[in-house]
């Protein structure tokens, strides 16, 4: 299983407010895929991440996308399977753009 | 995402005081500056030779989660300046010329074959710009790979400088002949952007003034951008978090985020949204005025 690293040139943060909306939006089970809570940068692009996106970014430390989906299912109501799905093709939309690297174990 | 309006600036320009200034309110501004978690600080020192306070500053964001541009004046950039720097927590020296002159003074002295070369700010103004494409091949020549127009200082006082159409028509044909691509340009006028990289939408998305950015002067005034003289407060008395979370700065974003009336029109409005209104705020003392360079 390959392990995923964020790149360490990237500038990111969470943005406090919108996160607090997210959180409490999920709680009363509202869709808040649109409501961004994290800024990255890096060679001059910018990205936007959605709270899932978010989470999902803060645990790529060397963690395998099954240990952050394992992580992540009892937060998010949705199948492991449709998270797994997502998880991988964020990823590697976030690889191809140099954000993440993964790493053979 | 519909994070485009975000409560904590992500980008802060602050021009160094000229003169020599409290080190205790600066290394505060600093920590403040650290607690917002801005994540961009262009520090800029137009004092000859490079004042000691600016190092402490630089010294006081290393090993931060911050990226630290130095911009200091052509004049001041010697070797011992870049070993300085790099020393610190700075991942890029710019040295501040507003002529080729300048820069061929620079590379007389050897320093664009340091390990740690500089890149270029290049002050456009209406006497030079028709140096912009010298600039360019100069920069291409002794590869300085940071190449940056930087934001015009406006004070109010004096008239901002915009390309005419016709100064872009002649700019035009001869940039188009250059290898540019590899060079990282910062470029922030939105009518200078497409000369370059016409292909393109110009990547703000609106004036970012008091959204992503926000600008210390030299007198410690905050400024939503360098180009827009519109005082939201001093860090002399007010904390950088007071200035950012006041109404003044609220009420500002609501108003930048609406074109102008004058661009009713436009169909490139909503994304525009009135192109630099700093510029346009500098030239008719008006919020709610488009950029005067858009004719």
């Amino acid at each position: 299983m390959e392990k995923v690293f964020r790149n360490p040139d990237v500038l990111w943060r969470e943005e406090d407010d919108p996160k607090a909306q997210a959180w409490e939006g999920l709680a009363k089970g509202e869709d808040v895929e649109d409501v961004g809570t994290s800024v990255l940068f890096a060679d001059g692009t910018m990205l936007s991440l959605n709270v899932l996106g978010t989470e999902i970014w803060k645990r790529c430390d060397g963690r395998t996308v099954d240990e952050i989906v394992a992580d992540l299912s009892g937060q998010f109501d949705v199948e492991t399977a449709v998270l797994r799905e997502d998880a991988v093709a964020f990823l590697a939309e976030l690889a191809e753009k140099g954000f993440v690297r993964y790493e053979d174990r | 995402m519909n994070l485009k309006e975000l409560t904590w600036p992500v980008r802060i320009y602050w021009d160094l005081p000229r003169e020599a200034a409290d080190a205790a309110r600066l290394q505060a501004i600093a920590r403040e500056i650290l607690e917002l978690k801005v994540l961009f600080l262009s520090l800029r020192d137009d004092v000859v030779p490079v004042s000691p306070s600016c190092f402490s500053l630089v010294d006081s964001f290393a090993g931060k989660n911050i990226a630290l541009a130095l911009t200091v004046a052509g004049e001041a950039l010697s070797a011992r300046v870049l070993e300085r720097a790099s020393a610190g927590a700075v991942r890029t020296v710019l040295a501040n010329v507003t002529s080729l002159e300048a820069m061929r003074r620079i590379a007389d002295q050897g320093l664009f074959s340091a390990a740690r070369r500089p890149g270029i700010s290049f002050d456009i103004t209406s006497g030079n710009y028709r140096e912009i494409p010298e600039v360019v091949s100069f920069c291409l020549e002794h590869a300085v790979t940071d190449l940056v127009f930087p934001i015009q200082r406006l004070s109010g006082k004096e008239a901002p400088f915009c390309f005419t159409d016709k100064e872009r028509s002649e700019l035009a044909p001869r940039l188009s002949a250059l290898a540019y691509r590899s060079l990282k340009l910062t470029i922030h006028d939105p009518f200078l952007w497409p000369l370059f990289y016409p292909e393109k939408d110009y990547h703000e998305g609106g004036c970012q003034a008091a959204n992503s950015m926000l600008f210390i002067a030299p007198d410690l005034a905050v400024t939503p951008c360098p180009a827009m003289p519109m005082i939201l407060g001093n860090l002399g008395d007010t904390s950088l978090r007071e200035i950012v979370l006041s109404d003044a700065k609220k009420e500002l974003r609501r108003i930048l985020q609406e074109p102008p009336d004058a661009c009713s029109a436009c169909k490139h409005a909503r994304v525009c949204l009135g192109g630099c209104r700093g510029r346009a705020l500098a030239a008719t003392r008006s919020l709610i005025e488009r950029d005067p360079a858009c004719r």
